[in-house]
């Protein structure tokens, strides 16, 4: 009987290696993006998933901490807007974005308001954005992180900043009419 | 003109959603074990198969030649062999003229049974007519076979070996 990971060569080890390296970085990086437990677990198991099964190993990038995080965004990203795009289809049967709600409508407005702008953003400017605010890391870890300059990441992250200040207005004026 | 006051950093100090210790915490031990029972258990799983199996290989020291002889013809005949080709194949390698046909059918439905041999109808259609079926030697076969004739030559180069050197 031949296994995904006898095929590829995947070991036992080396995933859970992995996976106490950067799984927590994973779950949270889906979690910012979806504000769904749930479905941060989900995006969670399929990126690791995804790795056994394309055969990855330890060295299979120079910069495994990126390319997981990339990939969570991603994931996230895409699973976010298949459940917000059911949603529009389906209306009522599963709230819009999963989450529970905190007691003040004022609130849950803004967080609804900001995740629907940081699904209209790119997945790199995500990514940044998520790295510098949630992790606190400088331009100078990103930058490293990212593969990119430290001036490049200033700059996006600026630019980030600003259209997710414009999608936020946006979707404001949006509810307001 | 209305001011823009929307404080974006505040916005994503606030509302951005945040994972706690213990969502991650719990995430990591469920997904963890979920990933070992989808890919790695079933890769240990293969490995205590192939353990258990090398651990029961058939006996083969109650296989005479005539059981060998037979084994031989089914694996030459690779997989179409019938229970007349095989015979005649076992009376080649055996160099004798005359093989029982009885005694060969017989033994083909015992090794079936033993997992040495399988087989399979040459008609879909007819799949009860037991002299209308193609042999193939399985692995487990196979093994046994190549255990038979080590034994043989072992007792062979014993029987060659001097008493007294």
């Amino acid at each position: 009987m031949t296994t995904a990971t006898q095929e590829t060569g995947m070991k036992q080890q080396e995933f859970e290696k992995l996976f106490a390296q950067h799984g927590e970085m994973v779950y949270r990086a889906a979690y910012s993006v979806t504000g769904n437990k749930h479905e941060a677990q989900d995006i969670q198991q399929d990126v690791f998933v995804m790795l056994i099964d394309q055969g990855r190993t330890l060295e299979f990038t120079k910069n495994p901490a990126g390319y997981l995080f990339r990939t969570a965004v991603n994931k996230a990203l895409e699973s976010f807007r298949k459940r917000k795009r059911r949603k529009e289809t389906d209306d009522g049967l599963e709230p819009l974005l999963g989450v529970p709600s905190h007691g003040n409508p004022h609130q849950d407005d803004m967080r609804e308001r900001l995740r629907l702008a940081i699904a209209k953003l790119e997945p790199e400017q995500i990514e940044i954005l998520l790295l510098s605010v949630d992790y606190g890391y400088t331009d100078f870890q990103i930058a490293k992180m990212l593969g990119k300059t430290r001036n490049a990441v200033a700059v996006m992250l600026h630019r980030t900043r600003a259209r997710l200040k414009e999608l936020i207005c946006r979707e404001r004026e949006v509810e307001n009419r | 003109m209305k001011r823009d006051d929307t404080n974006i950093d505040e916005i994503l100090k606030q509302y951005l959603p945040r994972a706690s210790r213990e969502d991650i915490e719990a995430a990591g031990e469920t997904v963890l074990k979920r990933i070992r029972e989808m890919r790695f258990q079933a890769e240990a799983a293969a490995a205590a198969e192939e353990k258990n199996a090398a651990k029961n290989t058939p006996d083969a020291g109650w296989l005479h030649d005539f059981h060998i002889g037979l084994l031989m013809a089914v694996e030459e005949l690779q997989g179409y062999g019938k229970p007349v080709s095989i015979t005649l194949k076992m009376e080649e390698i055996l160099e004798e003229p005359i093989v029982w046909g009885t005694a060969v059918f017989l033994n083909l439905l015992l090794m079936e049974r033993m997992g040495l041999v399988s087989s399979s109808a040459i008609d879909p259609d007819k799949p009860k007519e037991l002299d209308q079926r193609y042999f193939a030697i399985t692995q487990s076969g196979r093994e046994a076979m190549a255990k038979a004739l080590a034994l043989r030559q072992r007792a062979a180069d014993r029987i060659r070996r001097p008493r007294f050197a």
